[in-house]
């Protein structure tokens, strides 16, 4: 073959990789999706068109496809990014991540593609375990977790894995060991605080077992951990992403960017109660009350049964001792509708306290402790209950568990009708009033 | 001709007796009959657009029972209004089995009930002899009492019918304090009042899911005498301090902790799932977490509907399913020593063939008459999705529906689907309830399936080749029959294990008599029942292929 020969079957050769026609452009039914959405969509779709080699291109578009539940979608996309840019570790990460769920066996494949490119990488590891267990490797998955620790020691989800794997295989120490681990790097740990109930309660420890099982159901409402290699942090589009992300940011504080991103929400669905509620929540925050009393009623008209605004408006209203009436109204609905709900009962008994009705007080205190025991204002509210019935020695019962309470807790709590007055010390005047001293400083002096 | 046995009364089935299944070739397991026995010009499928009325798209079930005592299985249809018409009551209906086919009764005996059905449970509540009936509905509940004559009259029992204005879905029988007569759970969902659509992942307007809702409390009632009393407090059932109500929408009654005392599981929507352990002096502990049922392995709560159970791994202790929605396997809870489970969804194979549906009602039985249980799992979407092969139904309901499960036990300790399943996993439908009975009194168990629509499916079982053998007991105890007794039956070396469940499946309520498949054994040595009561006894066997009654007090 001649040099010139050679030249044109390379040339030929890199057209035809290179040109080659790209895979069609998966399109989900935007039929529905709300105008932002499809917008959104259909830019990132447009973009694959114009630039069909780019890869980033294509890992956008599969980022937003994702954002939306569109999985199947979303990993068709990052294959194809991957195609064109086989080196990078994102595509077969996020592709991984996009079928971890509903397709654990391919997903596993994609997770080991992206360890092939990048093995020191923790979250893959992870992941990878977390799809064999799910596909029945519990031998490579253990691998995995092991792995994925050695890089990443404060790992805790790893370390839950493992545990998890030695309590299905009934290797009770060793599950009790790696899973009291993971509670010491991540102390709300569901996942960590279920199974370990389960150890505990084979092995005899009922009592604790209980501690762990309720510590576990209580944290089941926290979010997930942000995965560093996969930040997502594409401009939202549409309610439900908003939604997800104006969450988000109120429980990180950022208060002023979740509220831009529920003006957005309730612009674009004035119907739903719950953004209504949610922008009460940051007006709350931004010390704009009047704004989110009226925001709270808007959701109340929406949904007369959400517990949440009642429970919202009676705070509201507490703290306007003119509005003890108001507040005493919500928080009695809140606990109707949930009856559960230990705030619920707590601020019934302080707007009951605020209209002088004791009796109705003392009722929703003890409903409140029945519910949750550890509440330090509800016993020195019931101890000042008591000593004003001249029940001395309830009061101070009541009282003293304030107190230990409230040493136990290491943030300050501070009273309801007068805000950033810390409890404390109003614990301990109350005591000193009964006339003795209190168990916990005496051995603390001692 | 029946056989009087020592407490124990055999009697051939009447369709036939032995062998009177298909001819020993394999052939397909279920043949859709639903035209042939009556039921398909009762059909009446939604045309209209949903309006997302949450519990048009969560019912209804069905119950398969002999209503009038006279040894044939008839049916309840549970129904509720329309999708854009709440309004207008879509009353229950009752069909008889006589002659070969279901006849609708004029008036329905009495149990044309008007309410928003959901689920029903059917049992002999006041030890006469003759079954009774409760409704779960969204709204207030109801509870028919037989005049004894198969015909029913409302019983207005304040305590249950008068209960709470909210959503139940389902209700269980069981003698939790053995006193002798049947007490009631009420497993309750949501508090619930429409507010319009939802915007689920896809961004599009559909059926909201339970996370934006309170979950209420599930009431147990205690039957004293024959009247109910509300007794949630005194029995401890309030869920501890700081948790939420479950939402509930499926439970199972029965010994799940091997102390003999029947215990509660409660199947939770979205939430860890109950299970309530009785403390044997008329209280109860939730044990959920601690037992290994709550979440799945992974420490998740998920979904959980539908939930059924027998002993798949041999070990006289049941074990649960629990059906999901689709990307959450329906999970396998498999007995531990010491009244503890573990997940086995993976290990058993199960977990492979369900992860794209939506679970509801599930049932464990012996389609193919092998010696081992196989599962039936009734499918149907809540949130829209693609419209599937086999979907028949309108253009906006075909979004919501999907084929059922028929899954094969292989007997080596995993399920597959099966081979021949044949018309039960051909139409994608929108199936909730799901009972199994020998209908046709073939001596093999027939499947009825109930729609979202109100259309019923009657699906024939021709599974099993001629030389296959079965036993069916019917277990009573005081006249009735003994909800939650264990019934084993021995024949050499092989042991089969059921209970008498007949509340599981979803909103079901079924066939009180166990039914076991022999493979090719064709006696059986002896009958051993644990009675609700906690006491045993042995009943001796005889041939295959006919029913024995065991009377509690009349065995050895």
């Amino acid at each position: 073959m001649s040099k010139r020969d050679a030249g044109l079957r390379a040339i030929l050769l890199w057209a035809l990789v290179c040109c080659a026609p790209a895979v069609p452009v998966p399109e989900p039914d935007l039929e529905q999706a709300e105008e932002e959405v499809r917008q959104a969509v259909e830019q990132a779709q447009r973009k694959v068109r114009e630039e069909p080699r780019s890869a980033s291109a294509w890992g956008a578009l599969g980022d937003r496809y994702r954002a939306h539940l569109w999985l199947r979608e979303a990993a068709a996309c990052y294959a194809e990014a991957q195609r064109l840019e086989p080196e990078k570790f994102d595509w077969p990460y996020r592709r991984g991540k996009a079928l971890r769920v509903e397709d654990p066996q391919e997903a596993a494949r994609a997770f080991e593609r992206a360890l092939a490119l990048a093995p020191g990488e923790p979250m893959a590891h992870y992941y990878l375990a977390d799809a064999l267990v799910r596909i029945g490797e519990p031998s490579r998955a253990r691998e995995h977790y092991t792995r994925a620790l050695e890089l990443d020691p404060a790992l805790a989800d790893a370390l839950v894995g493992l545990g998890q794997l030695a309590l299905s295989e009934n290797r009770l120490e060793e599950a009790e060991g790696l899973l009291r681990r993971a509670l010491v790097l991540e102390n709300d740990h569901p996942a960590a605080h279920l199974a370990l109930a389960q150890v505990l309660a084979r092995t005899g420890r009922q009592s604790e077992a209980r501690g762990h099982a309720d510590a576990g159901r209580r944290s089941l409402r926290r979010g997930a951990s942000p995965d560093p290699r996969d930040p997502m942090q594409l401009e939202p589009a549409g309610s439900v992403v908003r939604s997800g992300l104006a969450r988000r940011l109120l429980r990180e504080g950022r208060t002023e960017q979740a509220l831009q991103e529920l003006d957005r929400i309730v612009a674009l669905h004035p119907e739903l109660a719950t953004p209504h509620y949610l922008r009460g929540v940051a007006l709350v925050r931004l010390s704009r009350a009047a704004e989110a009393e009226r925001e709270f009623r808007r959701a109340l008209e929406l949904d007369p049964l959400m517990a949440e605004a009642h429970l919202a408006l009676g705070q509201l209203y507490l703290a306007q001792p003119q509005e003890a009436a108001r507040a005493y109204a919500h928080f009695t609905a809140a606990a109707a509708l949930r009856p559960d709900e230990a705030p619920a009962h707590l601020g019934r008994a302080e707007a009951a306290l605020g209209l002088q009705r004791l009796e109705e007080a003392r009722a929703a205190l003890e409903a409140a402790l029945r519910l949750d025991p550890d509440l330090p204002l509800a016993h020195y509210r019931l101890g000042l209950l008591a000593a004003m019935r001249g029940d001395t020695r309830a009061a101070r019962a009541s009282l003293e568990r304030a107190e230990r309470l409230l040493l136990q807790e290491a943030t300050e709590a501070s009273l309801p009708d007068a805000p950033g007055e810390a409890l404390l010390p109003r614990v301990r005047r109350a005591l000193l009033a009964l006339g003795e001293d209190s168990a916990p400083r005496r051995s603390s002096r001692e | 001709m029946g056989v009087l046995l020592t407490g124990c009364v055999a009697a051939p089935p009447r369709g036939g007796g032995a062998s009177t299944v298909s001819p020993d070739v394999e052939s397909p397991w279920f043949r859709e009959a639903t035209a042939e026995v009556g039921l398909a010009s009762e059909a009446e499928p939604w045309t209209a657009e949903g309006e997302y009325f949450l519990p048009e798209v969560t019912g209804p079930g069905l119950a398969l029972a002999d209503l009038d005592g006279d040894g044939d299985l008839d049916l309840i249809q549970v129904r509720f209004p329309p999708p854009g018409a709440r309004d207008r009551p879509a009353p229950n209906r009752v069909y008889v089995w006589s002659e070969g086919r279901f006849h609708r009764l004029p008036g329905d005996a009495g149990l044309a009930d008007p309410g928003y059905g959901q689920g029903v449970a059917v049992a002999d509540t006041d030890n006469d002899g003759d079954l009774d009936v409760f409704f779960a509905n969204y709204g207030r509940d109801s509870f028919y009492r037989n005049r004894g004559d198969g015909s029913f009259e409302p019983f207005t029992d304040a305590a249950v019918v008068g209960g709470p204005d909210v959503w139940s879905s389902a209700g269980v029988f069981c003698d939790y304090d053995r006193d002798g007569d049947l007490d009631l759970y009420v497993v309750r969902y949501l508090r619930y009042a429409y507010a319009g659509h939802c915007i689920q992942g896809g961004t599009i307007r559909d059926y909201c899911g339970p996370s934006g809702f309170d979950g209420v409390p599930d009431s147990l009632y205690r039957n004293e005498g024959g009247t109910f009393r509300e007794v949630n407090a005194e029995a401890g059932l309030a869920p501890p301090g700081g948790w939420r109500y479950g939402k509930g929408l499926g439970a199972v009654c029965l010994d799940l902790t091997g102390d003999g005392w029947p215990d509660i599981f409660v199947a939770n929507d979205g939430e860890p799932n109950y299970l309530w352990v009785n403390q044997r002096d008329g209280t109860f502990r939730e044990e959920g977490s601690l037992r290994g049922v709550a979440v799945n392995r992974h420490g998740a709560p998920e979904a959980s509907m539908g939930v059924t159970v027998a002993d798949l791994n041999d070990d006289g202790s049941p074990d649960l399913y629990v059906t999901h929605l689709s990307q959450e396997n329906n999970r396998l809870y498999l007995s531990q020593p010491g009244g503890f489970f573990a997940d086995a969804s993976i290990e058993w194979g199960l977990a492979r063939y369900d992860l794209p549906f939506t679970g509801f009602g599930c049932l464990f039985f012996d389609a193919d008459l092998d010696g081992d249980q196989d599962l039936a799992v009734a499918n149907g979407r809540v949130y829209r999705g693609p419209v599937l092969p086999g979907a028949g139904l309108s253009p906006f309901w075909n979004l919501y529906a999907e084929p059922d499960l028929l899954l094969e036990n292989n007997g080596q300790k995993t399920f597959a689907p099966a081979r021949l399943a044949g018309d039960f996993t051909v139409p994608a439908t929108i199936t909730r309830g799901l009972a199994w009975g020998d209908v046709d009194d073939d001596g093999d168990l027939d499947l009825v399936a109930s729609t979202t629509d109100h259309r019923l499916r009657f699906y024939r079982n021709e599974a099993a080749p001629a030389r296959r053998h079965w036993l069916r007991v019917r277990a009573l105890a005081g006249g009735r029959d003994a909800i939650g007794a264990r019934v084993q039956v021995f024949a050499g070396e092989r042991r089969w294990t059921g209970w008498v469940v007949p509340q599981q499946s979803y909103q079901t309520s079924g066939d009180p008599r166990l039914h076991f498949g022999l493979g090719e054994i064709d006696r059986v040595g002896k009958v051993e029942v644990l009675w609700p009561d906690g006491t045993t006894e042995r009943f001796p066997g005889g041939a295959a292929n006919r029913e024995i009654v065991c009377r509690r007090g009349e065995g050895a």
